[in-house]
Formats: C-alpha cells, structure tokens, sequence
C-alpha cells in the first residue's frame, strides 16, 4: 500500500518535472538547470563533507578535471557525450583518490589546507598545460547531442541536467543504506571509535573522496556541455567556496541539504537583485545596492554557521510543521469543544 | 530512513512549486516588456539590454556600460527615436561568466531584447553559437579579442575599436617611427594578456616591420614582485615595451622597473592604460609612460562632448574617461542601427526576430559614420568599426597627447 502510495507521488513529481520545459521560457530553465548541475556537485560534496566529515575546498578543480577530460575526449576522439562525461566522472574519481590521499593523517583545518593546495594546482594545470586544456583560452566544445538530437537550447539540456541531478540524488540517498554509506557516518561521528568497530578510516576517506569527487567530475562535465566552452575560471577557488556555501545553508548531512543549498545559492543573486530593484526605485543608489549583494552572501552564512547549523535542510519542514500545527491546533480545539459540550 | 525520503520528496516539491510560480512570474513578465505589436496611442518602448561589471575585478571601466545606457537615457530626454522611447536596462555582470550567461538568457528572452551590449571575453566566446545560431540578437561586446570577431563566422557579434592585437600593432608601429629597433612584451599569464601576445609572435609581425621581438615576457597575474621579469628586460635592453596589462599591474611594472633602473618612458600600455591612479601611485616615477588612446580626451571640445555635458547637468556622470566615451559610441552606433531599421519599415516596428536581424545588418551596414568627434568616423562592416588610436604619455603628472592618429593597416 506504502509503496504504491509513494509510486503514485514519485510518478506525479516525474511527470510535473518533464513539463517544466513546457511552459517555462529560456531565462528560467537557464536557471533550473544551472541550479540542477549545481545540485548534482552539491550532493556530492555532501557526501565528503556532510556525511563523511571531510572538508575540502577543491570541489571546483575536481569539477574542473571533470570538464577538461569530457572535452578533451569529445573533440579529439569524438567520444559519445554520455561516455566522455562518465569518463570525466572517473578521471575526477581518481584525482579525489590523489589529492584525499592526505586525509590520512590530516583533520579539519590541515585537511582543508591540503584540499586548497590541490585547487590551486590543478588551477595552474587548467592554465598551463596548453595542449591539452588550451590553456586560459580554454577549449570549444560542440553541442551533446545523441544520434543527431541535439541538446543544444535550454529546454533540451533541461532533460538532460535534471536527469542526472535525479540520478545523483536517488543514488546518493541509496548510497547510506549500504555498509559504506554508514562506515561513512561513523568515521564523521568519531573516526578512533570507527577504527576499532573494524572499519578502515583510510579506506572508507579515500572511497568517500572518490565518491564525491566522481560527481564532481559529472557536474563539472555538464558545466562544460552546457557552456560548450571550458575554462579555468569556471573552476576557480570561488566556486569551491560557494560549494561548501551551498552545504552549510543547505544543511549539512542531509540529501535534501544540498539541493536546498544548490538552488538557494544558484538563484540568490537573482534575489537579491529583484530586492535592490524594487529599493533603488526608491533610492537611487545602484553602486551601493550592487556591493549589498556580496555582502548579503557573506552575512548568510555567518547567520547560518551561528543560527542555524543544520541549515535549510531543518528550516523548511519545520515551517512545514507550523503550518500544520495551525490547522491541527484548530482541529483540536473544536473536539475539545465538544467534549466539553 | 524514512524520514529522510519525505525530505528528500519534500525538496523536489518545493523545488517544483518554486519553478512554477517563477516561471509564472516570467511569462507574466514577459508579455509587458518587448517591441511586440503597438497597444493603443502610446508607442512601445524598444529594449536594449546593457550588463558590466558593476561590481567586480575590472568595475574601474565599466563607464563602457553607463556611457551606453546613459546615451539612451539621453535620446528619451530628446523625445527617443521617432517617437519611440527607449527601455534600457543595465545589470551587474559581476565579471562571472554563470551570472553574465544568466543576464543574457534574461535579456534575450524574458525583457525581449532587441540589442544585448554584453561584457567579458568569456561570456562572448561561450555564448558564441546562442548569440548566432539560437537567439540571433546582435551582441555589442566589450571584449577586444579577435578570436570573436569574424563576420562571417559570428555575424551577430559586434566589438568597438582595436582589437588588443591591433593595439599591439599601433604601437609597434608608433614605436618604429620613432626608430626602434629591439622591441619586448610583458604580460599577465590570463587569456587577457597571453592570447593577443601569442597571437602577435606567431604572426612574426613584428619581424616583417623591421624590428626584432627579443622578448614575450610573462607573470602571474596577481604577482606583488616583478622585479626579476623587469631584470631580464633591463639586460636584453630593447628600445620599447608593450604591456599587456591593465591599471593595478602597470602600477606594479613602473614601481620595479623603477627599482630596478629602467626608465617610466620604455613602456606602453594599451586602451586600459589610463588613468590618474597610476600617476597618484607612482608621482614623478610615471613620467614618460605611454597609453593608446582610441577616443578623444575627456572634457575636450567636441560634439559628442556636449551632449555628453548637456546630460550631466540634470544627471549624474558615473564615470568621467575614455572608457564612457566608448560605450556612449557604442550607443550612438546601435541608436543610429534602430533609427535605420524604423525608416525602412515606414515608422513601424518589426516582430522582435526580425527587428534583431535587421538591426543586424544595418549596423553592419553603417559606414563613414561621425560619432559626435569622439573618434574617428566608424565603418562597421569589420564588426571593430574603426582602426586608429592615439598615444598618450605622462608628462609633468598630467596624460598629455602626442603625435596624431596612429592607423593600423586592416
């Protein structure tokens, strides 16, 4: 009954998804899906940071060994789109294995430490191996395209970054019910006493890097066939920190963090912009309002780290739960009415 | 477990119910903007999307995009284009090519844009077949790279003034008539600084003008010390050296050069070469140091000058320098485009794709066309308008012309 119940809802969520395209114009599905790839890497570096306690401030450069390798394999050896971004995916995995190597001995700010070093390189990488990343220029990329359909406008890319952002998800959320997902949590709630329940700390970091860094790899690979173009300053150190933006407000641990995350931090320059819109009519101060905006990001997350440490993740069904108490609150009264009466 | 599936199908419904109500949100927006058909007495505004770096690393031009929504501000004071008001939007590009993508996509389809006067390098290249093939919008960039600029290939995408190549040429070819023989380059390790560099040296431009390249000299681009890049120039001595660069590290070329005893008046800066924070930095150290100058000097007397003072008296001039000027020319130059299209539809205005294409073509047809004195007159079936620039060196604190205008050959 429970599972034909929850097909009916999966099925109604599937359905009002494949729709979107039909009746959104371009500007917002160029939203939805740089908000759907920003979810697929979210939800990956949730898995290393939120679930397995790992930080790591070179989100943006796996993202970006990704790309390079999906374009680098799309135009040289005309590669399907789909292998060159699985392909990407892997190489991705495998650099997470090189530069999480170090978690081994490394915890919290030194791990961080480490994780920057790795951005930083593999920045220079994209920059200077000029044959194969071409350099600061970067390298065009065609269209995805599979048997002469080209994902090309943004009502077709749609299709295609929702659908790894759902596959993301719904592996993601599958993943901590297996022995690794859960030695994952352990090794974050306190590694010694992982060790000597039997699990290997080393081994479950590197794989969770691994993890997390292959969607990385696939987001940053999407990036990459959305742009047709890939550049270094698609991946740059900014960007990991908006990552690690997007778990904190999003909430840390939790699937429906990251993609709360995602999209609040995809669409809040949008926001604030259609605030500071409606405020500058009144006062005419646009530099001001412009600078507002870097500001109110930075805020955001220091009134989350402080306030609200579980992030959107709990806020949301939370206000969910007031709405409801509303309703049942009056419900509840009225019986005792009638009890009384 | 299962509490973490509901809130897993909790974000994917408010994911939807919040893509429903903005997609609600832009088509309703979308029906009250645009040039659609006319509604009533009054006449539609025709929409012209701007973005800069508002905010951002290279906000210190960004007069490029007042100077062009300042322009149409100015052509609505004056009762708009035949009776046509215009609706021009400026946004903040941030210098992030994900939001510059955002605003184009905004641009182009939810304000129905008929012009966009975008921003950065990236965004032009990334957005290159959109631009094209998709939304066919005619594209005013800001960017001087020449990757972009083929008109065959990219008919839709329009620059202003040299590319950084061709500025690279004026130079040299300034520095030759002044008789140099050796000549060097210096430039950041960004596609801004190596990309027009490279292109130059393997075109050995240099060489068929009779001078020797003995140097392309490369730096990181935040790099605090140069000291050791301006040894190897003080050593291989050559007679001038162009900086691919723009203000914050030319500051720091002139102060190590300083240091290291080669003299402010061996070095030439592009387009983004002026400004009176390098003679504030470095004083007496700058003198002699040399910039192109593609526009006449701010505050001179010319025509556009003047309407340029006019529209200060009842505004505020965001950005008083060279860099307005190009983007009030670039406003003069689409505004001429838009009143060409209206007369050759009889004082109509026609359905948005088509208004785009032929915008298009009438700027591409624009010829011998006189923008106000601020430069020369611009003939813009090359998609770069115009070939000459100025020299500026720094005298007394105070950028003063020398010479006349410096042709590049097309």
């Amino acid at each position: 009954m429970v599972n034909k119940k929850s097909l009916v809802k999966w099925a109604v969520i599937a359905a009002i998804l494949a729709t979107v395209p039909l009746y959104s114009g371009n500007y917002i599905l160029s939203l939805v899906n740089l908000a759907a790839i920003a979810v697929t890497g979210a939800v990956g570096l949730n898995i290393l940071t939120g679930y397995t306690g790992q930080i790591s401030l070179g989100h943006a450069a796996f993202m970006g060994v990704g790309a390079y390798v999906a374009g680098y394999l799309m135009t040289n050896y005309h590669l399907p789109f789909l292998l060159a971004v699985l392909i990407g995916g892997i190489a991705s995995a495998i650099a997470g294995i090189i530069f999480g190597s170090p978690s081994l001995r490394l915890k919290g700010l030194y791990l961080a430490m480490a994780t920057l070093a790795s951005q930083i390189l593999l920045e220079y990488v994209f920059k200077n191996w000029r044959s194969v990343t071409g350099g600061v220029s970067g390298m065009y990329i065609e269209s995805p395209s599979i048997l002469g359909f080209s994902f090309g406008t943004d009502q077709r890319f749609y299709y295609l970054a929702m659908g790894f952002a759902l596959i993301a998800i719904w592996t993601a959320s599958n993943l901590f019910k297996t022995k690794t997902g859960r030695a994952f949590i352990a090794i974050r709630d306190r590694d010694i006493a992982a060790e000597i329940i039997g699990i290997s700390s080393f081994k479950y970091k590197l794989i969770s890097f691994a993890i997390s860094s292959f969607y990385a790899g696939v987001a940053g690979s999407l990036l990459a066939l959305y742009l047709t173009l890939v550049v270094p300053e698609s991946f740059v150190l900014s960007v990991s920190i908006q990552y690690v933006a997007m778990v904190i407000i999003g909430g840390p641990g939790t699937i429906a963090g990251a993609i709360y995350g995602a999209i609040f931090v995809t669409l809040l320059p949008q926001g604030i912009e259609y605030i500071t819109n409606i405020l500058a009519q009144f006062y005419p101060m646009e530099a001001l309002f412009a600078a507002l905006r870097d500001m109110t990001f930075g805020l955001l997350i220091i009134l989350f780290l402080l306030f609200e440490p579980k992030g959107l993740s709990d806020i949301i069904p939370r206000i969910g739960r007031w709405f409801k108490g509303l309703f049942l609150k009056k419900g509840g009264e009225s019986r005792n009415l009638s009890h009384i009466q | 477990m299962h509490f973490r599936k509901r809130k897993i199908s909790l974000a994917l419904v408010i994911v939807l119910v919040l893509s429903l109500v903005v997609a609600g949100c832009g088509s309703a927006g979308s029906s009250t903007s645009g040039t659609g058909g006319s509604t009533g007495g009054e006449k539609d505004k025709i929409t012209v999307g701007i973005w800069g770096t508002i905010t951002g690393p290279d906000s210190d031009v960004n007069g490029m995009s007042y100077g062009t929504k300042d322009y149409f501000e100015f052509i609505n004071s004056k009762g708009g284009v035949d009776g046509y008001k215009y609706n021009a939007l400026l946004l903040d590009g941030k210098y992030q090519m994900e939001e510059e993508i955002k605003l184009f996509k905004r641009l182009s389809t939810v304000d129905k844009a008929v012009v966009i006067n975008g921003w950065s390098t990236g965004v032009t290249k990334a957005l290159r077949d959109e631009i094209n093939n998709v939304v066919k919008v005619p594209f005013v960039s800001e960017t001087m790279l020449s990757d972009v600029i083929d008109p065959q290939k990219y008919p839709y995408i329009f620059t202003l003034g040299l590319s950084y190549e061709d500025q690279i040429k004026a130079a040299m070819l300034w520095a030759k008539s002044k008789g140099a023989k050796k000549v060097a380059f210096l430039h950041n390790d960004a596609e801004y600084g190596t990309a027009p560099t490279t292109n130059v040296e393997k075109e050995k431009w240099v060489a068929s003008q009779g001078m020797e390249l003995v140097a392309n000299i490369s730096y990181p681009m935040k790099a605090t010390d140069l000291t050791s890049q301006l040894l190897s120039i003080k050593k291989l001595n050559p007679d001038y050296v162009y900086i691919q660069d723009s203000v914050n590290n030319i500051i720091a070329i002139l102060r190590d050069a300083a240091k290291v005893g080669v003299p402010a008046d061996k070095f030439i800066g592009n387009f983004y070469g002026v400004s009176p924070i390098i003679i504030q930095n470095l004083g007496d150290k700058a003198n002699g140091f040399k910039a192109l100058q593609m526009y006449q000097s701010w505050g001179s007397d010319f025509p556009a000058m003047k309407d340029i003072e006019e529209f200060g008296k009842s505004n505020q001039i965001q950005k008083k320098d060279q860099y307005y000027l190009k983007g009030w020319v670039e406003g003069m130059l689409i505004n001429e485009a838009i009143k060409q299209v209206i007369k050759k539809n009889n004082g109509k205005l026609p359905e948005l794709a088509e208004f785009r294409k032929q915008v298009r073509d009438a700027l591409e047809g624009i010829k011998d066309f006189n923008p106000g004195g601020a430069t020369g007159n611009i003939t813009y079936a090359d998609h770069k308008g115009f070939s000459t620039t100025k020299l500026l060196e720094i005298k007394n604190g105070k950028y003063t012309e020398i010479d006349d205008w410096v042709q590049v050959t097309k």
